[in-house]
């Protein structure tokens, strides 16, 4: 703060009170103020000038503070009314219930202090138009000019018919303003509704009291001092209110070093409901930069979409040395307070670097772990394939021939012809049976026919050491009997290689949403289930199924091959 | 004796028609899939079918399906299913039922017009069916103190047979042996494996391969 500004504030801090003193005074003076509601009455003005200069101080951009200010200042004016001068009175009964018109405004600007819609800015042109209609009843009063200097126009039906106009035209325009800070509380988030609130329910208290007031005199006649209390009271709530609204959003900062403890705490917090809570809107979400991409991702690595222009949501980045880190997606009410999202936004910024660089990991995880599933599932469907065309192809053909040798060697007469062609025939028999191994190896059909155990039956029937399964007849998904198969025959071929074993045995079982399948033996163990024993692919297989391999091969005590991969 | 030919390879059609053709057995339909080949057996009442076990659509084992089919509406009717495929579960599905002749032949034996000759023969009195190299492979296993190390010789040969689908007498043709003695064997083999006895046809077969296979 300059040094002119200290002084200016130091004015309004000894000027301020002393004109509240005077002008209120006046009207206890002068009776014109029961005694009994003095206080009240001190209160209001007082009350709103003091929470209109903080709140101007809180928040120097937010026109509401110094419209709540004056609107104190224009409560007290009215007072001057009692120092039996023509003047006085004059200006004073002019700026009579001006204070409200300020208020309509303030509502209606709430919580930016500015009007923006054209709507808005007519609406609240015509409500000072009010003011105006004020001082016309001021000059048309029924009062000598010694003590009214403003009675120009002696003119009483004129000066009724403008009070009437004026307390409906006030009425429709403190409803209407009520109205309209009501349909935004309606529309707003979490966020904004915090701010809205206590405005709101103070205008509406205000409201309340002054129309029962208003219904007690019309039933009673006058009775001012009895009726005067409750709409007294509902004013002094009103520029609490606005204080509280607004600061809060400064209260709030206290939060943001509660945040910075808490993400110290627990680890396991995430980052987004921290922040989520310090900044109060529950739907906030935080969005992690993909590299040097213009994408943003979330803390589980999926993408995450920004919000478009003329949504009710908005986006601040988070950057640090330059560095553009994350993006918080919250309410656009949160706009309204810079400084809180700026405050958090510093206060995490090394802790969202580092769930960033997570995020970015997991992501890369995701898009890898998703690549290897392709690659093996684009694999199996290209074996199987292979073996499809192997059978109605090549092997269609081999036998159409073989079925025309036979018929040929029917025909043929010359020995030594004959005896070549049984040679052919052998020899094409020899080739259709190598074919069909081949066309097993490539890809099972009865793996996919029967299933896994079925073919496990057939891998044991063709193991050279005497194989137990034990299995139900259970299917799962084709990609968790293909690479169940792969397993148990892998293994099975570990036994005959290397383990030495005189026995082997498969289980084939569910537990818990897992396809559980294992291999075993009796062998010399001490297998590795690093490079060289086929091993490791088996594990990659698995692996992009999500599930894992676990290979136990002591030495001496046989080996176990277990995969578990998840099938529900 | 009449026959309605399945396969999707017209290839193999034409070849196996010729080889049938020559034995003097007629075919008085042929089919390139499963509906067709019902549709075909409906209406012709041939005495066997002969189906490839892989036909459109799927391409994978609706011969089997269409033997059941088969069966459902002609107990009659025998059929051989052609398999490219040695495996005993494809066998043991397809003897399931115990209606109806039901043969499991290797897809090869077509090349060798004998084999085909005998297994449609034996279908047609009623036998079941199954390929030999199907049988070896579930003898060769390797096993632990199994029962199959207490059979002599002769008993391990003719389990082998009864395992293909021959019945008392068709053993004992093979062998040259009396009826009695076969017999004789094989109430040994079942008792000696603990399998019982009142087994006929399908039931029989499907027991000896189930339990061979382990």
């Amino acid at each position: 703060m300059t040094g002119r500004a200290r002084l200016g504030w130091y004015c309004v801090l000894v000027a301020g009170p002393l004109f509240v003193v005077f002008g209120e005074l006046g009207f206890w003076l002068n009776g014109i103020t029961p005694r009994e509601t003095f206080p009240l009455d001190l209160g209001v003005s007082s009350l709103s000038i003091a929470s209109g200069l903080v709140l101007w101080r809180l928040r120097p951009d937010n026109r509401t503070g110094a419209l709540l200010a004056l609107s104190g200042v224009l409560w007290t004016i009215g007072g001057i009314r009692a120092y039996r001068d023509p003047w006085a009175f004059g200006v004073g009964q002019c700026f009579d219930g001006s204070q409200d018109l300020v208020l309509a405004h303030l509502l209606i600007a709430y919580p930016t202090g500015r009007l923006g819609r054209r709507s808005l800015r007519v609406l609240v042109t015509a409500g000072y138009g009010l003011f105006v209609l004020g001082v016309v009843k001021t000059a048309t009063m029924d009062m000598p000019r010694q003590f009214n200097a403003f009675a120009v126009w002696h003119a009483p039906r004129v000066h009724s018919a403008l009070g009437t106009i004026g307390s409906v035209g006030a009425g429709v325009y403190a409803t209407t303003g009520i109205a309209i800070v009501g349909s935004r509380w309606l529309r707003a988030g979490t966020t904004r509704r915090r701010v809205l609130g206590p405005v709101l329910l103070a205008a509406l208290l205000f409201a309340f009291a002054d129309a029962v007031d208003q219904i007690v005199l019309a039933i009673t006649g006058s009775e001012p001092d009895v009726v005067f209390f409750p709409p007294l009271v509902a004013r002094l709530v009103i520029p609490l209110a606005f204080l509280f609204g607004l600061a809060r959003a400064r209260l709030d900062r206290v939060a943001v070093g509660d945040l910075v403890r808490e993400l110290d705490a627990s680890g396991a917090e995430t980052m987004q409901s921290a922040l989520a809570r310090a900044l109060h809107d529950p739907g906030l979400r935080v969005g992690y930069r993909l590299g040097d991409r213009d994408a943003f991702i979330d803390s589980d690595g999926r993408p995450l979409a920004l919000p478009v222009d003329g949504s009710d949501h908005a986006v601040t980045y988070v950057s640090r040395n330059d560095v553009q880190l994350a993006a918080i997606v919250h309410e656009r009410a949160l706009l309204e307070q810079p400084a809180l999202v700026e405050a958090v936004s510093a206060a995490v910024g090394l802790a969202l670097d580092n769930e960033r660089l997570h995020a970015q990991l997991r992501n890369q995880l995701q898009e890898l772990r998703a690549s290897r599933t392709r690659l093996v599932r684009t694999a199996d469907s290209e074996r199987r394939r292979l073996e499809r065309d192997l059978h109605d192809g090549a092997q269609q053909r081999l036998l159409a021939l073989g079925l025309a040798l036979n018929m040929l060697r029917a025909r043929v007469r010359d020995d030594d012809a004959v005896q070549l062609l049984a040679e052919a025939q052998e020899e094409l028999a020899t080739a259709v049976r190598e074919l069909r191994e081949l066309a097993r190896g490539i890809h099972p059909a009865i793996l996919s026919d029967q299933g896994l155990a079925a073919a496990a039956r057939t891998l044991a029937t063709r193991c050279a050491v005497p194989v137990e399964v034990t299995a139900n007849g259970r299917r799962f998904p084709p990609a968790v009997e293909t690479a169940g198969y792969y397993v148990i025959a892998e293994a099975l071929a570990n036994v005959i290689r290397y383990s030495g074993a005189s026995r082997a045995w498969i289980e084939i079982g569910e537990a818990n949403g897992l396809a559980l399948i294992a291999v075993g033996d009796d062998g010399v163990g001490g297998a590795d289930a690093g490079v060289g024993t086929g091993l490791a692919g088996l594990a990659d297989r698995v692996g992009a199924l999500d599930g894992r391999l676990v290979v136990t091969s002591a030495p001496g005590s046989g080996t176990t091959v277990r995969a578990e991969i998840p099938c529900a | 004796m009449r026959v309605v030919l399945a396969d999707d390879s017209l290839l193999v059609r034409e070849g196996l028609k010729r080889v049938l053709a020559e034995a003097g057995i007629e075919v008085c339909a042929e089919a390139s899939d499963a509906e067709e080949l019902v549709a075909a057996v409906d209406r012709t009442s041939p005495d066997v079918v002969i189906a490839d076990i892989r036909m459109p659509p799927t391409f994978s084992d609706e011969g089997l399906r269409a033997a059941d089919r088969i069966t459902a509406r002609h107990p009659d009717v025998a059929v051989l299913v052609l398999s490219q495929y040695v495996d005993a579960g494809y066998a043991l599905a397809l003897l399931e039922h115990d209606d109806g002749a039901r043969g499991y032949l290797l897809k090869e034996r077509v090349m060798h017009a004998t084999d085909l000759l005998e297994a449609l023969a034996r279908l047609e009195r009623g036998e079941t069916v199954v390929d030999r190299e199907l049988v070896d492979q579930l003898l060769q296993r390797s096993r632990v103190a199994s029962p199959l190390g207490e059979l002599t010789e002769r008993e391990r040969h003719v389990l082998s047979l009864m395992a293909e689908g021959l019945t008392d007498r068709g053993i004992a043709a093979r062998l040259w042996l009396s009826p009695k003695t076969v017999e004789t064997h094989v109430r040994h083999v079942l008792q000696k494996l603990g399998l019982p006895e009142d087994h006929t046809r399908n039931r029989r077969v499907q027991a000896v391969l189930a339990y061979l296979q382990g």
